[in-house]
């Protein structure tokens, strides 16, 4: 020590070095917390059990902007229930506002929303986990077996773990092979019907006709539109938080050199869809685009302005040597009762008129998960006169086609994808280059969040 | 007497003028990209020249658009952010004024320490505070109230600091000596002398206090549990959340677009623009004090 120092500023140095040493240990305390705060425990079947339940209380439902029209119809139509609506982000486009929100309540043990909707397809792996999971278990006496019944096959997959529901799907996002009929006609060409057909036509458009598409790789959705219908194991659970990837499996590689060829003969874009350079310069050169149900509507008439009767559908693609297609599936909203919800009763009706309503489905944006609603939503769409043919064979079939080995996980395969391997993609790697780096991308974030990878 | 100018400093004149020329085109020329936006249609956005001019009935179109969004909810939004920023401000100028003042011209046990602290706890980020402060609020079940926001909104270390700061600097101490001499009391002291001296500092403060919290996300989005209770800052998220261009699950058929998402950006912009035209000359006198010692 410095004996030259004088008293005053002996002591000055002192105070400060108390409250920077106080300071850093709140920093390092509020820096000890765990990021995900999620236990990974699992609930086990018989552990519901409902909180002392108040007839006819408020119950707060915590939903999307598009939503809310919906809750509000629902609210005229049963003037008696209480009902307090929030709007929130509905966890669009990767935002986690309500896993966030529920870590805070779980900490205060209170404020919970009775109900709450998701555009988060992937939400139920952490709603249905914890000492205390969010997400009731539907199935058990909250939600009859008849309603739950009454989803397309697969719909609910989303929502199962440990052998319970944990909420209802609102709707499905089906892919399909969307082609536009009148260029097809144009040039003459014939809609395959298998990978292969789709390659080679792929090739021959690069030749015949350079500039025109046959579909994207640069979407964050591609795993889930050429990778899940390829039956690819980038995302197989086979257990509570057990998760298998392995993108060298024949499946996957398959799926990876057909897009590298296509990308190579420039009939296969680098570009995301909803990329203003793609919807000025290439949107009227789609010819064919394997996507999800909502692609009609959102992307080809709202997005790209595609006059009508150009646009159809048709049935998803198949690799020659499997014995059946199958197809996957980008996002689709889901529907939680919340375990704390004193009103259970009013929560569950609630979710059961939003998710199988005609009155409300059957208008909706998208695909109803709830086969009956189905039925109206697709009649509803023919009366719209927008597409080129009926698509109503083909959103019913693909509907049930969806690859049951994809399952969904507690990150988002979307972010990974953009953020590895689009990137690589546009510095000139291909696909089949970028497995490797793409496979310890999965594991790394998998392992992150406590699971076990395989 | 005029110089002779040399080459080499046409040069560097040259030089600074192309510097600060790319950095104006740097900043103005997204700005301006988003002063156009709202007078065009989407299509236009992404179809026409960035910089063409769409109409004005476009404009109009965009604001119907953003207005019935929720039934006027982005009024409700602007009101709450009002509500929030001002009271916190009416909050903050009155305890860190005198604080600053106090810690600048009077002496008392702990002065050097309560500095220290007030320096500390300006550096530490305030996004880091967000999660105790909930659970602290929930302890006095002041969560999902206003006050949540309002009570952190008016904890301003930053301002006590700057008061400081501009009092040690700026106000000689004799001259309040001569004034208690002359009879007066501390608080008019503070309040005849003191005040008055102070205005430019007073609006700096101000306005760092009103921009920082009207700019605010993370502790209104915490804290308050209600669409009904949210400030435009949130409300913007739930606005981009809703719009078919972030969020493909919200179907064909809305409203919300680029054009309208712009000028919902603007219309959250223009009381920032008011207050910093208000307190624009008494800002650039604050930010010099203390600049010089004569």
């Amino acid at each position: 020590m410095n004996d030259d120092v004088p008293v005053s500023s002996r002591r000055r140095l002192r105070h400060t070095a108390v409250a920077v040493l106080g300071a850093v240990s709140l920093l390092a305390l509020a820096a000890c917390g765990s990021a995900d705060p999620t236990p990974p425990a699992t609930s086990s079947p018989a552990a519901f059990k409902p909180v002392a339940q108040q007839q006819g209380s408020e119950i707060t439902v915590w939903a999307d902007a598009t939503r809310v029209p919906g809750v509000q119809a629902y609210q005229k139509a049963h003037p008696n229930v209480k009902i307090k609506i929030v709007t929130y982000s509905g966890d669009a486009n990767g935002a986690n506002d309500l896993q966030a929100k529920v870590q805070l309540f779980d900490r205060t043990g209170s404020g919970w929303p009775d109900v709450a909707f998701s555009a988060n397809v992937n939400d139920g792996t952490w709603a249905s986990q914890g000492k205390t999971p969010y997400a009731a278990p539907v199935n058990r006496d909250i939600i009859p077996k008849t309603t739950l019944d009454g989803f397309s096959d697969g719909a609910l997959d989303p929502c199962v773990f440990n052998g319970n529901t944990y909420c209802l799907r609102n709707d499905l996002a089906q892919n399909v092979l969307w082609y536009n009929k009148s260029l097809m006609d144009k040039f003459g060409y014939k809609v395959p019907t298998t990978w292969e057909e789709y390659q080679a036509l792929g090739e021959k458009v690069a030749e015949e006709h350079p500039g025109y598409l046959v579909g994207t790789a640069g979407d964050a959705w591609t795993p889930e539109v050429y990778f899940w219908a390829s039956q690819c194991t980038a995302s197989t659970t086979t257990g509570a938080r057990k998760v298998t990837v392995n993108l060298q499996d024949p499946k996957c590689t398959r799926m990876a050199k057909l897009l590298d060829t296509l990308i190579a003969k420039g009939s296969v874009s680098k570009d995301t869809v909803f990329s203003a350079g793609f919807i000025k310069n290439q949107a009227s050169k789609v010819l064919m685009l394997p996507g999800p149900s909502w692609f009609g509507q959102v992307l080809f008439n709202s997005t790209f302005k595609i006059p009508k009767g150009q646009i159809a559908a048709a049935s998803p693609l198949k690799f020659e040597g499997d014995a059946k297609n199958y197809t996957g599936n980008v996002g689709g909203g889901l529907w939680f009762v919340s375990s704390h919800s004193k009103n259970l009763k009013a929560a569950a009706d609630l979710v059961t008129w939003m998710t199988t309503s005609d009155a409300y489905q059957g208008t909706a944006g998208t695909y109803p998960a709830y086969k009956k609603a189905a039925v109206t939503w697709l009649a509803n769409q023919k009366k719209t006169g927008y597409f080129a043919e009926d698509v109503s064979p083909v959103f019913k079939e693909s509907a049930e086609l969806i690859w049951p080995g994809w399952s969904a996980t507690q990150y988002s395969q979307e972010a990974i994808y953009s953020s590895t391997v689009v990137p690589a993609l546009n510095s000139g790697k291909t696909l089949t280059d970028t497995l490797d780096t793409w496979q310890t991308a999965i594991t790394n974030k998998a392992k992150s969040l406590g699971y076990t990878v395989n | 007497m005029r110089r002779k100018r040399r080459p080499s400093s046409l040069a560097a004149r040259l030089a600074w003028l192309i510097v600060m020329g790319l950095s104006v085109l740097f900043f103005c020329v997204p700005v301006v990209w988003l002063l156009l936006a709202p007078t065009k249609t989407d299509g236009q956005i992404v179809r026409d020249n960035p910089f063409s001019f769409g109409s004005l009935g476009a404009v109009a179109d965009a604001w119907h658009h953003l207005y019935a969004f929720q039934d006027g909810a982005i009024i409700t939004w602007l009101l709450n952010s009002a509500l929030y920023t001002f009271g916190a401000l009416a909050i903050t100028l009155v305890t860190s004024i005198p604080a600053g003042y106090a810690l600048a011209l009077t002496r008392f046990i702990g002065r050097r320490m309560l500095l220290t602290i007030t320096m500390l706890v300006m550096l530490m980020p305030t996004a880091a505070m967000v999660l105790p402060l909930y659970l602290g609020m929930n302890a006095v079940h002041l969560d999902g109230t206003i006050w949540s926001v309002i009570l952190p909104f008016s904890f301003f270390p930053f301002g006590v600091y700057l008061t400081y700061i501009y009092f040690s600097s700026n106000v000689p101490s004799d001259l309040l000596a001569a004034a208690r001499i002359d009879g007066c009391s501390e608080w008019q002291v503070f309040r005849l002398i003191a005040m008055p001296l102070a205005k430019p500092v007073i609006a700096l403060v101000g306005f760092f206090n009103f921009v920082g919290n009207w700019n605010n996300f993370f502790l209104p989005f915490v804290m308050l549990p209600d669409s009904s209770q949210y400030p435009a800052q949130v409300g913007l998220n739930n606005l981009l959340a809703a719009s078919p261009l972030f969020n493909t699950s919200s179907g064909a058929g809305n409203q919300i677009m680029r054009p309208e998402l712009a000028l919902a950006t603007l219309v959250t912009i223009v009381p920032v623009l008011i207050v910093f035209l208000f307190s624009q000359r008494a800002l650039v006198s604050g930010m010099l004090a203390g600049a010089t010692k004569e």
